[in-house]
């Protein structure tokens, strides 16, 4: 390896010397940039071929800079407008942009180093979005920002609110342990997606998990969507085999926002200062039934006012007491449904985002400088999310030929959120349990001992008042379980590069440095109820954890690029690379848990204050890579492309001898209406064509420690709800770890192919992209679950293949276009992927992704990976292929499997978009709808809610007994099904039996979604002419503003989940805080 | 900027990737998460603590149930199926588990003390993994024991592990103990301290633990596998070999620091089984000791105010009994989760009283020469002395008083002697050994659940143990435990499944 270095520095050195000693003069260029009104462009970069220096246009499209002597062809680009090349004849240029195919021309930004290309160059799919397109309603998250806009990519925009975890899935899952998520990168520096959510957890504390979930987000939603020029998707392994190991999912290219060069006096500030103000409501609230009330006819006692259930007596409207006697006196309402009882728990969120930025930039040097503010108020009391970004960006011209850059961003989050899942803490689900007939916003009035859940009577006992024995009131919860988080983090890079007629050589320094703090409160309390008559306390002895995350991403690239034109006809770009990858994660908590003696003060949180020890958890994880790269490109006049790459890296997490791992990508594009230059059929029907055909691999190295041996821990001795720790009376104790790896692990490795097709028709009024795609991933790494005979209870192995086929369709038609200013666009998107788990190795029938024991996800054999798994109710096919529910002939309740059976997967078949833009001068009108079909997901409310008898399904019949439907019985001992006559209690079904077959809680995940839907003005100028403004906008916007599902889903918005964004276990909704819709007004100023 | 200024840029650059080697730089994969290696005093206490946390739980609660000391409470419903001798398989996953995470801890700990001439470790691991392979043969009968725990790739990587016969068990038990007898007889090195939770490094208990183990596992099969057995048990007593006695009770004691609870009160009280008492005291064990004017019950059992003891009928716990009205496990068993004394009772791998039923059976049954009355009676002796403390605070009595109370009666008081300590001196073989094995059940009570059973399966005594109301076997008694779900999910060698009524190699009658 030493010597590979040391000849790259050798080349570099070389070619500084040679080129640095030419003294080249220059000559000034200038002109003016139009749009095909002949109306002035704004923001427009130029360049000359081969040189360092960059101009942009001004408000009113023109342009000055130095070129140097020789050089004569100019470059003019802008996203969303097709590049131009100029020949420079020493006059002012007047340059008109044409707004062609937004799709199919312009410019990408690629994985060759962060460096622009022209899409038509690449051969494989990659789609570009300009930060108007992504900010179109304005949305918080950028993930979030580009559902619908992408066709390809699965994104799951968990709670949809500020901060919430977004996932971003391109051409489907590939591994079972790692997150599958696509790679973001800013300005080519890899970033660190981390969840914020459970994973820190789930080895040190059972206290957290999947179903006690604290959703603070993952860190994609850091990054300040307004900093954003443009984002691109690359989709496959062939775009982003340069990425190495971590562009294995695809990757999403961030190009920020940067200063311009301008040249003599009219170097100019640039500012503009956006204000936007958004409100969030919860949208869909699982849907109750509105007969019967608090009370328990079948097993309890039937007015029972302390009960959570509404099995009671239907409600007559009649006044009724209802909650304790607390000093002989009780209060009275009205016994009648509270249609509105859960959504009102919920507060408006309101979110204030206030954004500045400033450029500017002189011949030599440019700048831009960014700061944000966004503090939102949550649905949920007292919650809250806070996010301040400052970014700098700065360029300079060292020389002629040498420059370097800085882009650094600091962000900086604070946040309060929610518990949700069935822990104690759960706002939500002491929410759900709430009879039909309990007022929910009565009882936020804490001071009302009739609501209160803890204060002193006069006996000096800690009593509640509320109602309720067993659930508690859920504003008591938001405003007691506190949990918070703080992040302070740093992405920057810094570049030195050096640029000389084809030469481009240049070395870059990329970090992100991140520390987060979070504190997860628990209170103390031990409270009886004031009535006798309620037998229930609530005790819990108190818990508080603090931790101490810190990440570093570091990406040192050292690239020579050689960008050449052999001929008129016959041009070649090539690069290699050397990259260096380290990744560091610490994580550090201390926990006083309320299993293990909780907290001695009530309400001192400090972790000297535990009544039992204090656990101190520190986890630490060292990754480091190391590749060598390089990439040959040709075109023929600009028409035929050819790309080959090749990229072997080497990673610290496999043994040395299985350390380096090599992969190549070939693609190639033929834009074959260049043949047809001239014709009536290039000019009147299909202006653009292009075929491209790709191939790649891409390797993925292993997780880091998955090959080590067992090894030695002191973590507790576990039986089913216990523990025994040490310190044991004087013992330590080490138990042999229960997982171990395998030394000769592999690294997991995606063979992909894609072949596509763009199209511009009627002189691009219609567009269209179609990407078919095939992917083979080999060797995914997972814990194999041992049999604890063997002495443990885990492998690491290299376990399976999963393959990937899809389609990726993107439309667009303008339909109206007029010379007046009117504009009509539509455009839809549809992607199918087809994800199967090919093979499983090690005699294994599923490896295990998510859920919880008896309601698993999973990735098995010839199934979707995240597959439910879970008991359901015995089913019988009839022999015309009907069927039947098999019940027990003596109850007429439906008999539950033996064993678990595969219900469906959280994968859509397939989705779609449809959406439209309306403009008309300064007015724009944008809507856009997205579905997904075909997925399916478990959802706890679902269980929850047929057990406390509050869900429409547990009223048929008036709660009597019936027939199941179409329910058969088998004759004992026989295999004969004969036709069942029996009722089954309701009551017994949904309180007890349906427990034991969890599958029925997993429903159809379909939806369709009105996403985006937007109205902007840009004010004529005149109108402020003399002000010194430069452009004035105004907008009203709304995002997830509809939702529709299907039939068997009245609960939840499908795509809400406890899994966060980076677990593979999706499709899990255990009580999660419904999702939200956001709508607002912005204001825009330019000067 | 001068020439030479940006070459040194440039070389910096490009220096700062050729600076560190290429393999060190890569050398960072070594887990710091966890310990590459431990001391054999960190791995024995490991071990124990995995091997007392499945007898204390698991096969405890299994076992006091199925013995019917214990009920499911009516107040709970976690063990309605255990009750119903209805298991199922899932519920053997936590206790085989942690067994055999035990004996995986014990086999590593002997190759840590084999590299470091730790001969007392070893001995001690040997004897460990007998005792946890009878604990599993004798719940499960054929288990994974010649392949077992050999998962890690050092190890030879069997992660399938065959199952051997009961038989090939039981001989490998004998051979573990001879060896650990052997080792422990001529090595002078130093043993344990504090880290043996069970005899703080006492090797003299070791070698007592050892032969009244090897007692314990022959006279199991001395009915199925008489040739083996039966000499080598007239062996250990012709040699004399030191047996547990008074005070050498093999036993976890747990401590009320937090985390150091027993495992049985940890499980009981944790806020998932929801602070609710989910085990009542069966009206089988509870009566026959008021009957008999054991104390012990009083000790063992909770009693009701106003009341004394109130049993729960086997697997009533469908009869809607308000708290406060039935008796529950007390303290020294670990399963009063009213009473945090329930923290620091003990986990019992070998008593005293066990150890003189045993010799009193073997000599009942003649494989050996000697007292059986003696061994009887040292029996019953042993059981009251050891709760002596816990009879004295709920009766006011001492051991010796109420022993004596409980053989003799007092006929001023008109308290008859306790029938089942009427030992029939001149009786059959048969005889003598249901009032042992009936003696044996009494002292067990609340502390060797699993064994106990165990022994009213081989023995057949006590003979007043009823069919539970709820029964789903209709007569029949458990035999077996279930394979666990786990085993059967992931072992490519699972011998199938075995219903809980097929019974194990040496229950033959």
């Amino acid at each position: 390896m030493k010597k590979t270095s040391l000849f790259l520095v050798l080349m570099l050195s070389a070619g500084l010397t040679a080129f640095a000693q030419e003294t080249p003069q220059t000559h000034s260029v200038s002109g003016k940039v139009v749009d095909e009104h002949g109306k002035g462009i704004k923001g427009v970069t130029v360049t000359v071929k081969g040189g360092t220096e960059t101009a942009v246009t001004d408000v009113n499209g023109d342009f000055m800079f130095d070129a140097p002597d020789g050089s004569n062809l100019i470059i003019v680009q802008q996203v969303g407008f097709a590049t131009q090349y100029i020949e420079d004849e020493g006059q002012s240029l007047i340059i008109t942009m044409l707004t062609l195919s937004k799709q199919l021309e312009g410019n990408v930004t690629t994985a060759l180093v962060a460096s622009r290309q022209e899409k038509r160059e690449v051969g494989y799919n990659a789609t570009t979005l300009g930060g108007d397109e992504l900010m179109s309603a304005s949305n918080t998250s950028i993930i979030s920002g580009l559902q619908g806009k992408v066709a390809g990519a699965n994104i799951t925009s968990s709670t949809n609110g500020p901060g919430g975890s977004a996932r971003i899935v391109l051409r489907g899952e590939k591994s079972f342990m790692k997150n599958n998520n696509a790679l973001i990168v800013v300005d080519g520096v890899i970033t660190n997606n981390y969840d914020r959510t459970i994973s820190r957890f789930n080895a040190a504390n059972p206290w957290f998990s999947e179903l006690n979930q604290i959703d603070f987000g993952n860190s994609a939603n850091d990054i300040n969507p307004e900093d954003i020029e443009s984002v691109t998707v690359l989709h496959g392994a062939a775009a982003t085999a340069m990425y190495g190991a971590m562009g294995a999912n695809g990757a999403i290219m961030y190009t920020t926002k940067k200063g311009k060069h301008s040249s003599g006096q009219k170097g100019k500030m640039d500012i503009t200062f956006k204000s936007t103000y958004t409100q969030s409501d919860v949208t869909k609230i699982p849907q109750t039934q509105n007969m019967y009330g608090q009370g328990n006819i079948y097993g309890g006692i039937a007015d029972d006012r302390s009960e959570y259930r509404s099995w009671g007596y239907e409600m007559d409207g009649g006044l009724r007491p209802w909650g304790q006697v607390i000093d002989g006196k009780q209060m009275v309402k009205p016994y009648a449904n509270q249609p509105n009882n859960l959504r009102d728990f919920f507060n408006r969120g309101k979110n204030i985002n206030n954004y500045l930025s400033i450029s500017g930039g002189s011949e030599k040097s440019n700048y831009f400088l960014s700061m944000n503010a966004m503090n939102a108020s949550g649905v949920v009391p007292n919650t809250f999310y806070n996010r301040y970004n400052v970014r700098f960006s700065g360029n300079t011209q060292l020389s002629h030929n040498l420059y370097s850059s800085v882009n650094v961003n600091y962000l900086n989050t604070y946040s309060r959120v929610e518990a949700s899942g069935n822990g104690p803490g759960s706002v939500i689900n002491n929410l759900i349990q709430t009879p039909r007939d309990i007022p929910v916003q009565e009882l936020s009035d804490l001071d009302n001992n009739f609501y209160a859940m803890q204060f002193f009577d006069t006996s000096g006992t800690e009593r509640y008042g509320n109602y309720n024995g067993s659930y508690q009131n859920p504003y008591w919860t938001a405003k007691n379980y506190d949990n918070r988080n703080k992040t302070d983090r740093v992405i920057s890079d810094v570049k030195i590069g050096f640029k000389q007629n084809d030469w481009h050589i240049f070395n870059r320094v990329g970090t992100d440095i991140s520390a987060d703090r979070a504190t997860y409160k628990s209170p103390l309390y031990s409270s009886s109820a004031m009535d006798a008559a309620y037998s229930s306390a609530f005790v819990s002895p108190g818990g508080y954890t603090q931790t101490n995350y810190n990440g570093l991403r570091f990406y040192n690239d050292f690239v020579i690029n050689y960008n050449h034109e052999l001929s008129h006809n016959f041009g070649m770009n090539a690069y290699v690379g050397h990259n260096l990858t380290v990744q560091r994660d610490e994580l550090l908590a201390g926990i006083i848990e309320p299993n293990f003696g909780g907290l001695v003060l009530p309400a001192y949180y400090n972790l000297d204050n535990n009544a039992g020890p204090v656990i101190g958890y520190n986890n630490l994880v060292n990754r480091r890579t190391m590749g060598l790269y390089g990439n040959l490109a040709f075109n023929y006049q600009r028409e035929l492309f050819l790309e080959i790459a090749g990229r072997n890296d080497w990673s610290s997490t496999l043994i040395q001898r299985r350390q380096s791992f090599y992969y190549p990508a070939v693609s190639a594009g033929w834009v074959f209406t260049e043949r047809l230059d001239g014709t009536r059929f290039r000019n009147n029907v299909m202006n653009y064509g292009k075929v491209r055909i790709s191939g790649g691999g891409v390797g993925s190295d292993g997780i880091a420690y998955t090959n080590n041996n067992a090894g030695y821990t002191r973590n507790p001795i576990r039986t089913s709800y216990g523990s025994v720790t040490s310190p044991f009376n004087g013992a330590y104790a080490y138990s042999v770890m229960n997982a171990f790896g395998d030394n000769n692990l592999s690294p997991e490795r995606t063979r992909e192919f894609e072949a596509g097709l763009d199209l511009g028709f009627l002189r691009d009024r219609i567009n269209a992209s179609f990407t078919f795609y095939r992917s083979y991933t080999i060797n995914t790494i997972a814990p194999v679950q041992l049999p604890t005979s063997s002495g443990y209870m885990y492998n690491y192995i290299n376990v399976g293949d999963v393959s990937n086929n899809g389609v990726e369709i993107a439309l667009r038609g303008t339909p109206i276009s007029t010379r007046w200013g009117l504009r009509w666009e539509l455009f839809a998107t549809y992607t199918r992927n087809k994800n199967t788990v090919e093979r499983l190795n090690g005699g294994m029938e599923n490896v295990v992704l998510g859920g919880f024991d008896g309601m698993q996800i999973v990735a098995a054999e010839g199934q979707s990976l995240g597959t439910f798994y879970a008991k359901d109710i015995e089913y019988w096919k009839d022999p015309k292929g009907e069927w039947h529910a098999v019940v027990d002939p003596a109850t007429g309740l439906p008999i539950a499997t033996t064993t678990p059976v595969y219900k469906g997967s959280y994968q859509p078949k397939f989705m779609a978009s449809w959406g439209t833009d309306l403009s008309y001068k300064g007015i724009k009108l944008h809507a856009l709808f997205f579905t997904k079909q075909g997925g399916k997901f478990y959802s706890q409310n679902k269980m929850n809610m047929d057990a406390n008898g509050t869900s429409e399904p547990t009223t048929v019949n008036g709660r009597n007994p019936y027939v199941w439907e179409n329910s058969v019985y088998q004759v004992p001992g026989t295999n004969i099904y004969q036709a069942n006559t029996t009722r089954f209690s309701p009551y017994e079904y949904y309180t007890t039996q349906q427990q034991t077959v969890p599958a029925q809680g997993i429903v159809d995940a379909s939806y369709v979604r009105l996403q985006e839907l937007s109205i902007s003005y840009q004010i004529p100028q005149r109108y402020y002419e003399r002000s010194p403004f430069g452009a004035l906008e105004a907008g009203i916007f709304g995002n997830n503003l509809a939702l529709w599902t299907a039939k068997s889903n009245r609960y939840d918005d499908p795509e809400a989940t406890s899994a966060g964004a980076m677990g593979n276990g999706q499709g899990f909704n255990y009580t999660a805080r419904p999702a939200l819709r956001n709508y607002g007004v912005y204001v825009k100023v330019n000067f | 900027m001068s020439i030479n200024k940006k070459i040194v840029i440039a070389a910096m650059a490009g220096l700062a990737l050729g600076t560190s080697s290429c393999r060190k730089y890569l050398d960072v994969n070594s887990n710091p998460n966890v310990a590459q290696e431990a001391t054999v005093t960190t791995i024995l206490p490991a071990a124990q603590l995995h091997l007392a946390s499945a007898l204390g739980t698991d096969l405890q609660i299994n076992g006091a149930i199925w013995s019917q000391y214990w009920t499911q409470s009516p107040l709970g419903k976690e063990y309605i199926r255990l009750d119903q001798h209805n298991p199922t398989a899932a519920d053997y996953d936590m206790g085989w588990q942690n067994l055999y995470l035990g004996a995986s801890n014990f086999y590593q700990l002997y190759k840590v003390a084999n590299g470091q001439y730790k001969e007392q470790y070893k001995a001690i691991s040997l004897l460990m993994q007998a005792y946890t392979f009878q604990t599993l043969t004798d719940g499960w009968g054929d288990v994974p024991f010649s392949q077992a725990l050999q998962g890690q790739y050092p190890d030879g990587h069997i992660v399938n592990p065959a199952y051997d016969s009961q038989r090939v068990v039981y001989r490998g038990i004998i051979s573990y103990i001879d060896s650990a007898i052997n080792i422990i007889e001529r090595s002078t090195g130093a043993g344990p301290g504090v880290d043996d939770l069970v005899y703080g490094g006492d090797m003299k208990k070791w070698t007592k633990f050892a032969n009244t183990l090897k007692l314990r596992a022959l006279l199991r099969i001395s009915d199925v596998d008489p040739l083996f057995a039966q000499p080598r048990i007239d062996t250990i007593f012709r040699t004399n070999a030191p047996l547990i006695g008074l005070g050498d009770d093999a036993r976890i004691v747990y401590y009320s620091a937090v985390g150091n609870n027993h495992p049985l009160y940890a499980e009981l009280s944790s806020a998932e089984l929801g602070h609710v008492q989910q085990l009542a005291g069966s009206k089988t064990c509870i009566d026959t000791m008021v009957a008999n004017n054991d104390y012990r019950g009083l000790v063992f059992y909770n009693r009701v105010s106003g009341m004394g003891l109130v049993g729960v009928s086997q697997s009533e716990y469908d009869i809607k009994l308000p708290e406060g009205t039935f008796s529950t496990p007390a303290a020294a068993t670990g399963a009063d989760i009213m009473n945090t004394a329930s923290a620091t009772a003990s986990v019992m791998l070998l008593s005293s009283w066990e150890s003189y039923f045993l010799k009193a059976e073997a000599i009942a049954r003649g494989y050996a020469t000697g007292s059986d009355v003696q061994a009887f009676y040292a029996g019953i002796y042993a059981s009251f002395a050891y709760n002596s403390t816990a009879l004295q605070a709920a009766t006011g009595a001492d051991g010796d008083v109420a022993y004596n109370l409980y053989v003799n009666g007092d006929a001023s008081m008109g308290i008859a002697p306790a029938r089942w300590a009427a030992y029939p001196v001149t009786g059959t073989a048969e005889q003598r050994v249901q009032f042992i094995a009936t003696q044996k059940w009494f002292a067990m009570t609340g502390n060797q659940g699993f064994e106990s059973w165990t022994e009213t399966r081989r023995t057949g005594y006590p003979d007043f143990l009823v069919t539970p109301k709820n029964s789903f076997l209709a007569g029949k008694m458990p035999a077996r435990f279930l394979y666990p779900a786990s085993e059967k999910a992931t072992n490519a060698q699972y011998p199938g499944e075995k219903a809980v009524t097929v019974k194990v190699w040496w229950d033959i009658f």
